[in-house]
This record gives structure tokens, sequence and C-alpha cells, in this order.
């Protein structure tokens, strides 16, 4: 099991000058507290840096060496650090040196290329070559599962991605799960027994061809081998291929969380001008419809002018239609009554006319004859008809309230599109000065590598289905063969068996070990999650085939969403769990990881800690972490306390507390 | 015997008004636009006379292809012998008195101006 001893630095970041940490040799844990700005992930950058020679950002994008060396040191005219790391491992004791220092000649650095950068290992004392050091630097702690040893609290939702199936993400955290739980070593024995078993059938084809009898049969092995060969070069490219893409598309997804915001602001720019063309386009119809309807708003405006002057019209019509109906019952009543007086009888009641009744008859005709009648109302009645025919033609629907439907919809548009023309001005000022193209294109390329990883795989699809096609007419011409041949033949045949059994053994044995190993990380990291959460309906985790974990409630339903916090929690019982099954054992070194947890979680994760290795650094600040929290829950597993303290903004020193 | 007008005509100053209009995106067409300043100046009874110094816009056959306006201005104003005079006079009017009122309310909405038209009609 890996420990480290100590950590010596000099002029490295903010740590200017000789710093030193001392580890205790004891299990336990140690902790290191220091203000944000003070160098705590300066730390675990010293550690990475001393044994990888490099340091990623959170981004994962290399920091260059020139950016490493203390400010402050570089300002007196001093370039240059180095970091001394001392550790032990199955009873070997190590040092390892990682110097970066000023090419003779320059005398003031300003790029990678002005720095010379070295390394020592010493294994109990004695000085490792630089071949052998790095192999044996590559098996005390390879870089690929670093991931698991030393890490970044923040990082920890990273995790989450194994949940995902397609995510790239997830499938890098997979391969290097596997790498620590020590699965390559199956898989590489299968690929051996794989390429020794394809050896053997070439033998068999070539024993098949020697002999007459076979000769034809062998032949026919021989072509479908070399076919497969070739078939299995091409699948070999083609996973290049892919591996290439999913490298592309895990860098420019990479590449696009950091244009993220840019890209956020270029689409929301690109919807409010949508939206503006939209609304322009909303208003436009509006306005044409209310065009339509005003080219009668003319009559509208008159209606009731029209209206009151059409009943004036109408009026005079009725009177003038009175008159003349007067008129023409005048003349009749006149000419029947002249008619009665000198008949003698009355033509309407058929009575004789005389005495009485035609005295009254004949002063009522000197009436009649004494007020006399004019025709005039008939010449006018035509005209008034005429007029009030004319009048009714302008009558017309009147369309207000649609119009003012129409008017307060083109004014919430307007204010609307305002209000979205000021919010698209500022957008424009804010991305005024960054390059669009530039994430355009990331996300074009992003795109693109997407699309080209789903042709590689359906071609790799079509290959493999090839190939298993190939493999089966392989084995019924190996079934014909075994009927046949002689003793030479049955010798390499024989082999072929023992291989072809011995690469199957291995398959199957990949597979029971996978199988295995999941039951126990979901086991062992159950166990660890229930001590970690504070929910106490939560009953434990399922794993999936990628090892990631869902928190499953007691009524046996998982919990499809998680929060950060719950995230952190599930991410560190794995951690947990994969240092309990793992060949490789090491100390856990992390760095904020408290910063999500509250404060129940944060005690449950101290109290737990020592459980998850055997050496624990921690990188904290107090506001995360309090002493005394610690203290109390720890007790005597908290071995030493460090404490970063701030000098000058460039300069902070490590001070043991305890 | 005087002939009617041919020609219906703007002075700059009501050519001006309707270009202001016509900015405000409400009539499809500029004579739309002219018979509605005519019976806005009919509702303010503006009285009969004639417009001098109109510059020639339209030929009344394109501004009134039924007949209707000469019909309708007949109708109303019965001793007038030239309705198309009249015409020409009642919009140029109408079109000063919303030049007048659009410089007072810029933002004015023609379609509030129909509806308190119509309500403040009071028949006489």
């Amino acid at each position: 099991m890996l420990r480290i001893r100590s950590v010596h630095l000099c002029d490295f970041g903010p740590f200017k000058g000789e710093q030193r940490i001392d580890l205790p040799k004891e299990d336990g844990v140690v902790i290191v507290y220091g203000e944000n700005m003070r160098g705590k992930t300066t730390l675990l950058n010293a550690i990475r840096y001393a044994l990888f020679g490099r340091v990623l950002t959170r981004g994962s994008v290399e920091v260059q060496l020139h950016q490493l060396g203390n400010w402050e040191s570089a300002a007196d005219g001093k370039y240059g650090f180095h970091v001394v790391l001392a550790f032990e491992q199955n009873g070997d004791t190590y040092e390892l040196t990682r110097e970066c220092r000023v090419r003779s000649g320059v005398s003031k650095p300003a790029s990678n290329a002005d720095y010379i950068e070295e390394s020592f290992l010493t294994k109990n004392g004695s000085a490792m070559g630089p071949q052998e050091a790095v192999l044996e630097l590559g098996r005390i702690m390879p870089e690929t599962v670093s991931r698991f040893f030393l890490f970044d609290g923040e990082l920890l939702q990273q995790y989450e991605e194994l949940l995902r199936n397609e995510s790239e993400m997830g499938r890098q955290i997979k391969e290097a799960i596997e790498r620590i739980l020590g699965v390559p070593v199956l898989t590489n024995g299968r690929a051996d027994l794989a390429q020794v078993h394809k050896q053997a059938q070439h033998q068999e084809a070539k024993a098949a061809q020697r002999n007459q009898k076979t000769q034809q049969l062998g032949n026919l092995h021989a072509e479908l081998l070399g076919q497969r060969e070739a078939m299995q070069q091409e699948s070999a490219r083609l996973r290049q291929d892919l591996d290439r893409l999913r490298g592309t598309k895990t860098a420019k997804e990479e590449q696009a969380k950091k244009q993220e915001m840019l890209r956020g602001l270029l689409t929301l720019r690109e919807r409010l001008q949508e939206e503006i063309n939209s609304l322009d386009r909303k208003i436009s119809e509006k306005q044409d419809k209310r065009k339509t309807l005003l080219t009668t708003a003319w009559r509208s405006l008159l209606v009731p002018r029209i209206k009151a002057f059409r009943e004036h019209i109408e009026e005079q019509l009725r009177v003038a239609r009175e008159e003349t109906t007067r008129r023409v019952i005048h003349a009749e009543t006149t000419e029947a009554i002249r008619k009665a007086l000198s008949t003698g009888s009355c033509s309407l009641c058929e009575q004789p006319v005389a005495g009485e009744t035609k005295e009254r008859l004949q002063n009522r005709l000197s009436e009649f004859e004494g007020t006399p009648q004019t025709a005039a109302s008939d010449d006018r009645i035509p005209s008034l008809e005429r007029q009030v025919s004319e009048l009714r033609r302008y009558q017309t629907d009147s369309s207000i309230a649609v119009l003012h439907e129409i008017s307060g919809a083109i004014n919430d548009f307007r204010v609307t599109k305002a209000t979205s023309e000021d919010r698209l001005r500022e957008l424009k000022e804010q991305t005024a000065g960054l390059d669009e193209s530039e994430v355009r294109r990331t996300y074009a390329e992003y795109e693109k590598a997407v699309q080209e990883i789903v042709i590689v795989e359906n071609g790799l699809k079509e290959h493999d289905a090839k190939l298993a096609e190939i493999d089966g007419n392989i084995g019924r011409i190996e079934s014909e063969l075994g009927k046949k041949g002689g003793s030479d033949l049955q010798k390499e045949r024989k082999r072929r068996e023992i291989t072809e059994g011995l690469r199957s053994l291995f398959e199957e044995g990949v597979r029971v070990y996978r199988d295995h190993l999941r039951t126990k990380v979901e086991k062992d990291a159950t166990t660890l999650f229930l001590d970690l959460t504070s929910e106490p309906e939560y009953a434990s985790l399922s794993i999936n085939s990628n090892y990631g974990l869902t928190i499953v409630h007691k009524d046996g339903t998982s919990i499809p969403v998680r929060s950060a916090g719950a995230e952190h929690v599930v991410a560190l019982s794995l951690m947990g769990s994969l240092q309990k099954n793992a060949p490789l054992r090491g100390p856990i070194i992390m760095d904020s990881p408290f910063g999500r947890l509250d404060s129940v979680h944060t005690r449950k994760v101290i109290h737990t800690l020592p459980n998850m290795a055997g050496q624990v650094l921690l990188f904290v600040y107090e506001s995360e972490l309090e002493p005394k929290l610690a203290r109390n829950e720890l007790k005597g597993a908290l071995r030493r306390e460090y404490r970063i303290e701030r000098q000058s903004a460039r300069y902070s020193k490590v001070e043991k507390v305890i | 015997m005087i002939d009617d007008k041919k020609t219906i005509g703007l002075t700059p100053e009501n050519r001006s008004v309707m270009d202001r209009i016509m900015e405000k995106e409400f009539f499809r067409e500029q004579k739309d636009a002219a018979l509605f300043a005519m019976a806005y100046a009919i509702n303010q009874d503006v009285v009969a006379g004639n417009c001098e110094g109109a510059n020639t816009i339209w030929n009344v056959g394109s501004l009134d292809p039924e007949g209707e306006v000469r019909s309708l201005v007949g109708n109303l104003f019965p001793d007038v012998v030239l309705p198309y005079r009249l015409t020409e006079h009642l919009i140029n009017a109408g079109l000063a008195l919303i030049g007048a009122r659009m410089a007072a309310d810029p933002g004015l909405d023609l379609t509030d101006f129909l509806e308190k038209e119509q309500a403040s009609f009071t028949p006489q």
C-alpha cells in the first residue's frame, strides 16, 4: 500500500522558498486548513506534479510550467521550482524529486521552452535509472487511476456520468474503475490467448493444406482465416477511429462547456431576434387586417349621421305618402257623393239618396269642394324613395370592436418587441468582443463528431456481424477437419482446441470477475452510503453495468434525481468502496470535499473517513470543516493539523498546528 | 353652368398630413385616408366651401369608382350642385383637422378616433 511520508515544496505556486508537510506513519487523517486563494489546490497539484509531471485545471486543461513557480521569487529574479515526495510502498521507501529550472542563458523565462524539467527517483536510498523510475512509478501509482486517490471535491459530480450510458466521460471513468479494480489483468490475458488461439488456427490450416485429403478444406480454412485477419484489422482501425472520434467529442464537449455561457448568450440572442421577427410578422398581419377594415372606415364614421339623415328622409316620405293617400280618398269620396246625388242611389251601400240624406250629402260635397287637394306630395315621393334607397347603401356593420382588438394586439406586440429589442441591444453589447464563430465551430465540430461516431458504430456492428459469420464458417470447416486428417493435423487441432478452451475460460472469467466486482462494490458502497446519508428512508445503492450507483428507497423504488449533496455522498461511497476492493491501495487526498455538504453529512463523512483508506489527507477551509468538529469526530484518528498562513497575496506558508 | 371637378387634390400642408397618417400604417391607400378625412369633416359640421391651392392627386373615377361619394355628398348637402368640389374641400378640411389633432397628440390612434367620433354624434 502506498503511503506518503512527506511533501517538500520549493517556490511552487504561492509556497515561496522551502516548505514541508510531514505525514505520520500511522493510519489516520491529516488536515490542512487554508482559506480560499491560500494554496490548498496547489498542494494537491504539487503531489500530482511530482507523480505525473503535469498539473491540470478543473477543466482538465494542462497548466503551463511557466505559471507554476512562485511569483514573489520570480519578481526577485529567482525562477524555477521543485517538489520532493517521500513515500513508502510495500516496505520500500522512495523519494521522488521533480524539478523545473531555467535553461542556462535565459535570464527572464517567458514560456515552457525556457525551462528544463528533470525528475529523480530513489528506492531505499539508491537512485533508479530514468526508464526504471518511470516503470516503477507507473506500477506504484498509474496516472489513469489517480482520480481515485487524488481528487477535487468539486469534481465529484462527474461520477453521475456513470449513470448515463451514452456519456463519454462515463466511459472514461468506467475504464479507470476497471483498471483500479484489476480487470485488465484478465482482459489482457484474454487478448493474449485470443492471439495464441489465432496462431493455432493458422497452424491447423497449414497442416490441413499439407495433407492431400484435407488440402481443399485447408485452403478454404486458410482463406477464411486470412479474411478474418483482414476484417479484424479493419475492425481495429474502426475502433481506433471510434476512440479518436470519442476523444474529439469529449474535447469539444469540454470546450463547449467552457463556452457554455457565451453559447447561452448567443442562443438567447438568436431567440430574441427570431422573437422580434415573429412579432414584426404578427404586427404586419394585424396591420393588414386593420387596413382592410379601415377601407370602409369613412362609412363607419358617418353611420350615425347617415342613419339620422335617412330617418329624417323616411319621415318626410311617410308624411308625403299620407298626404297622397288623403288626397286619393278625398277625390274618390267627392266623386262617389256626386254620383249618388246625380243617380239618387248610393253605389256603395245601394240605398236610395233622398230627403235628409241628400241634403247632408250636398253639404258634405260643398265642404269637400271647398278644400282643394294638391298633388305636390306625389311628385316628392319617388325622389324621397330614391334618397332612402341610396342612403341605405351606406349602412355598414360597425367594425369598431374588431378594430379595437386589432389595435390593442398591435400595441401589445409593439411593447413586447420593444422589450425584446432592449434585451437584444444589451446582449449585443455583452457579446460584442466575443468570438461567435469559434463557439459555433466548436458546436458544429461536436455535432460532426457525434454523427461520425454513429456512422462508425454502425459500421462496426456490420463488421462484427460479418466477423461472426466468418467465425461460424471457420468453425464448420474446423469441425469438418476434425473428422479427417492424419496425426499431424490432429496434433494441431488439439493445440487449437486447448487455446480455444483457454480463451473461452478467460472470456468467462472476465464476465464472472466483473459481476463479482460489481456485487462487491455495490455492497461496500451501500454500507458506506448508509453510514454517510442522513436520510433514514434510503435503503441501499444499486449498481449498473458502468459502476454507476442509484439510490434505492426502502420501498424498492429508485431515486431518479438527486441533489449535488447527495451526488457527493454517493461519489464518496463509490470511492471508499473502490479503495476497499482495489488490488492497488493508497492514500485518499481530497481538496474541498465538504463544500456541498451540510453539517450532518460533513460530520458523518468525517466520522467515516478513517474507514475509507489507511491514509487520508484533507485540504479544507474552516467554514467547510470546523477544527473543533474534526477533532471531536476523529479523536485519535486525527494525526496532524497544518494551517496555510497568508504572508502576502503571492506568498503562503504551511505551519504545523498539532 | 360650371362643371364639377374631374380631379381631387390636396394642399401642400395636407399632403404632409397625409404622409404622417400613412406612416402610422392605418390605411392601405391614400384614398382610404382621404375619405376618412372627408367623413371626419362632415361629422365636424364643416361648412360647404371650396378648396384653394390643391394639387391633383386622384382622378374622381379612381377615388369614387361607384359614385357613392358623389351620391352621399349630394344627399347630405342637397343645395350643393358640384359634389366633387365639395368633396375636395371636405377632404382637405378633414385632413387639416386630423393634422392638428395629431400635432397635439403624436400617439393618436385612429381607431380610438373612430369610436369617439361615433359616440359623440348628436342628430340635429
